[in-house]
């Protein structure tokens, strides 16, 4: 019987966001849409996080990779998503591979500190190579995507049309990202995670699984650099920078790690609580410091253990 | 019974669970926009005017004045993160002239509405959608970092709103990228430095070494010393750039520099930066003994008492000095030390010629701003007098034609002030990439 239910509340959830954009003013169609986008981009993260165990402090590297390819192709090649999306997704999915094939020799703080590096690598190599990067003030200018060829051609150029984009994107993502983890691949990456030798030992060659959840959580995140570099029209050298991924773990640790709700909760929560604290606070990031304290404090899992305990403490 | 009354109820908290949980995802930013209307008593969600709503309360006939509505100004400065201390000078001296004006512009009640710009230019563009789209602003300023200007710019050019930046310097948004919508109060990168390159060949040396950090201004800093040093003679012996936004340990570089042995050191830091590398070149022995340079901000009057006497003796260019010698320069700096008990410095001065800016325009226009088209006219057109001389706007670069002064750092009185040398005269940009 819960199956129905579950399936119920999917189904009004995905209604609600086909027919938000009728319901809301124009502002909150844009949160919303950075919403969805940092949710594929927390989701992807939790994959290496979450499921597989892998800390991974440089995720603003394919973040911002996928930015700065987009903002490349569609600036200088071709604004159709036919062309860039799979050029963002096979760029991304090389860096992963590259930046894996060092970082994933190590583990736990040091697997962290490699990770970092390279992310801060490419924040300076955005900052310094000007020519191509923009330096400091990034690519600006960025078209909205067009999809199709010829007559058949479509822009994503208001709003409402983006959104949808969007939103189509993020279901794809969750739905792909669904099945890995509920796939027996996905049930070997948890089993990394809670014990890697005894994986080893089962004969699982962890290092390729390791990879492979490495290259595919690469993958969505520069999907998710992408789809904002479209959105604001401009590629930052900020989307690579240290603090873009500290900004998305903390989305995981809010919204709860190992789930794909949380990321999605997380998300929302971090990128809409600034956005009304600070309306009415110069001192905003007090009141974000205390909410974090009291959710490493008081709720380790997240937003989701915390609907999770509610549910079970009931007779 | 008891265990069909327990699967209904766990089927409920279920739903419930889920109904939370999904609920939170769809409708969370409406539920929140709710409350964010609620809050600041704007009108409720739907697009109702808040004109409509003034008017339609109290019967129309029985008020012969009907107020107009408050003149809002979405104002975007940083207040967190390393450039917090500028935006903060900056909104003392725009909300400083507002209460001088007594707090009233074309008729109409002037209403601040402050965001945070940070240093992200997406979190900064999401900002700037919410004061215009959610706020209704009449019209923006702000802005510190170019990063950030490069990152709204589209924003504002395709939505058709007004933006006064107030400080952010990049050339680009007086060239290439330069838009109607988009007018500066302030400077642009080239103003404070290319003057000075003349300067510097004529009075100082031949052989000069320029460093910078590593970003847009440090870029704008080169070509526009470079170009006017080269023309008066002089030579660029060497150019080093920085790692941004964090330099590290300077000792290396202000090594590197003293071995190329220059006639002068040409540099271009602010902020935090200024004061670590202004600290170690006084450590490693070399105020004094190679003649410093800089762009007026390295020494501007917020780093300098933290820089201490290495500074002394530093010759920079800028459009404002506190030892400024001009009546209003000197009813400013006293009223600013008043209000804050702190010594004015030049982003409190652009703050409050930004304040008289709005004021004079919005005056113009009659308290109408609803054609901006109109309200940019009205920009272009003003001119007072100001802190910094004459304020007055260019129409081509769409940022202000301003004296450019030379000064140096020298100890006034027991402590560290920047004292005007020479007026190096009326410095207007470009407009394209001619002068560097």
């Amino acid at each position: 019987m819960a199956r129905h239910w579950k399936w119920a509340a999917l189904i009004v959830a995905i209604l609600a966001a086909i027919v938000y954009p009728y319901a809301v003013r124009s502002y909150f169609l844009s949160l919303a849409i950075e919403v969805l986008i940092y949710s594929i981009f927390a989701m992807s993260l939790d994959l290496l996080l979450g499921y597989t165990g892998l800390t991974s402090f440089g995720h603003a590297a394919f973040f911002g990779l996928g930015a700065y390819i987009l903002a490349y192709t569609a600036l200088g090649l071709t604004d159709n998503i036919l062309v860039t999306v799979p050029l963002v997704i096979i760029g991304a999915a090389l860096l992963a591979l590259i930046i894996g094939f060092f970082a994933l020799r190590t583990s736990g703080i040091y697997f962290l500190m490699v990770t970092m590096a390279f992310a801060q690598m490419l924040f300076s190599i955005a900052i310094s190579w000007s020519d191509v990067t923009g330096g400091s003030d990034g690519l600006a200018g960025v078209p909205r995507p067009v999809i199709g060829v010829g007559a058949w051609a479509y822009t994503f150029d208001s709003r409402e049309s983006y959104y949808y984009l969007v939103l189509a994107f993020f279901l794809l993502s969750w739905i792909a990202l669904r099945s890995i983890v509920g796939s027996p691949f996905g049930a070997a990456l948890r089993g990394i995670r809670d014990n890697e030798q005894r994986m080893r030992a089962l004969g699982y060659n962890t290092f390729r699984y390791k990879m492979a959840a490495f290259v595919i959580g690469g993958a969505f995140a520069g999907l998710a650099g992408a789809l904002l570099t479209h959105f604001t029209q401009h590629a930052a050298p900020e989307t690579l920078y240290w603090a873009t991924s500290g900004q998305v773990m903390i989305m995981l640790i809010v919204g709860g790690v190992g789930t794909l709700v949380g990321p999605m909760l997380g998300a929302a929560v971090i990128r809409l609580l600034p956005t009304f604290v600070s309306s009415y606070t110069e001192r905003w990031e007090i009141v974000l410091g205390l909410v974090f304290i009291l959710f490493v404090l008081f709720a380790p899992r997240g937003i989701v253990g915390l609907l999770r305990r509610a549910v079970e403490k009931r007779p | 019974m008891t265990h069909r009354k327990a699967t209904i109820f766990t089927r409920r908290q279920f739903l419930r669970t889920l109904g939370v949980t999904a609920g939170a995802l769809a409708a969370g930013p409406a539920l929140s926009a709710c409350g964010a209307t609620a809050l600041t008593a704007a009108p409720a969600a739907t697009a109702v005017p808040p004109t409509a709503a003034l008017t339609s309360v109290p019967a129309p006939t029985a008020v012969p004045t009907v107020a107009a509505p408050s003149l809002k100004i979405g104002v975007l400065l940083p207040y967190t993160d390393i450039y917090a201390a500028l935006g903060e000078n900056i909104t003392a001296g725009m909300e400083m002239y507002f209460e001088e004006a007594g707090g009233v512009a074309g008729g109409r009640t002037i209403k601040v509405i402050k965001e945070d710009e940070g240093t992200a230019p997406d979190k900064a563009l999401e900002k700037a959608r919410k004061l215009v789209e959610q706020d209704e602003v009449d019209f923006v300023t702000g802005i510190v970092s170019s990063g950030v200007l490069a990152g709204v710019r589209d924003y504002f050019d395709s939505n058709k709103k007004l933006l006064i930046c107030s400080n952010a310097g990049a050339n680009a948004l007086s060239r290439g990228a330069k838009t109607p919508y988009i007018w500066r109060t302030s400077f642009t990168n080239w103003q404070p430095n290319w003057p000075v390159g003349t300067w510097a060949a004529e009075n100082v040396g031949k052989k000069a070494y320029i460093s910078v950090p590593d970003y847009g201004a440090g870029a704008n800093t080169i070509t526009a010393f470079q170009n006017s040093f080269e023309a008066a003679g002089g030579t660029i012996i060497g150019v080093q750039k920085t790692p941004f936004p964090n330099m590290g340990d300077p000792a290396p570089f202000i090594t590197e520099l003293a071995a190329a042995n220059p006639e002068l050191v040409y540099c271009f830091y602010s902020g935090g930066a200024a004061v670590t590398f202004m600290k170690a070149w006084g450590e490693l022995g070399l105020a004094g003994q190679i003649p410093l340079m800089s762009s007026g901000f390295m020494v501007e009057e917020d780093v300098l008492p933290a820089e201490g006497d290495a500074a002394l003796g530093v010759r920079s260019g800028l459009h404002w000095a506190l030892s400024l010698d001009n009546a209003d320069n000197a009813k400013f700096t006293e009223a600013y030390k008043a209000r804050t008990g702190k010594d004015a410095n030049v982003f409190a001065v652009q703050g409050y010629d930004t304040g008289r800016a709005i004021v004079e325009m919005i005056n113009a226009v009659e308290g109408d701003t609803s054609d901006v088209d109109a309200l940019i006219d009205a920009l272009g057109g003003i001119s007072f007098p100001s802190p910094r001389g004459t304020f007055a706007l260019d129409a081509n670069s769409q940022a202000p034609k301003q004296h450019i002064y030379l000064r140096e750092v020298q100890n006034v009185g027991g402590a560290l002030h920047n004292v005007v040398i020479e007026d190096l005269g009326e410095i207007v940009d470009p407009g394209d990439d001619s002068k560097g």
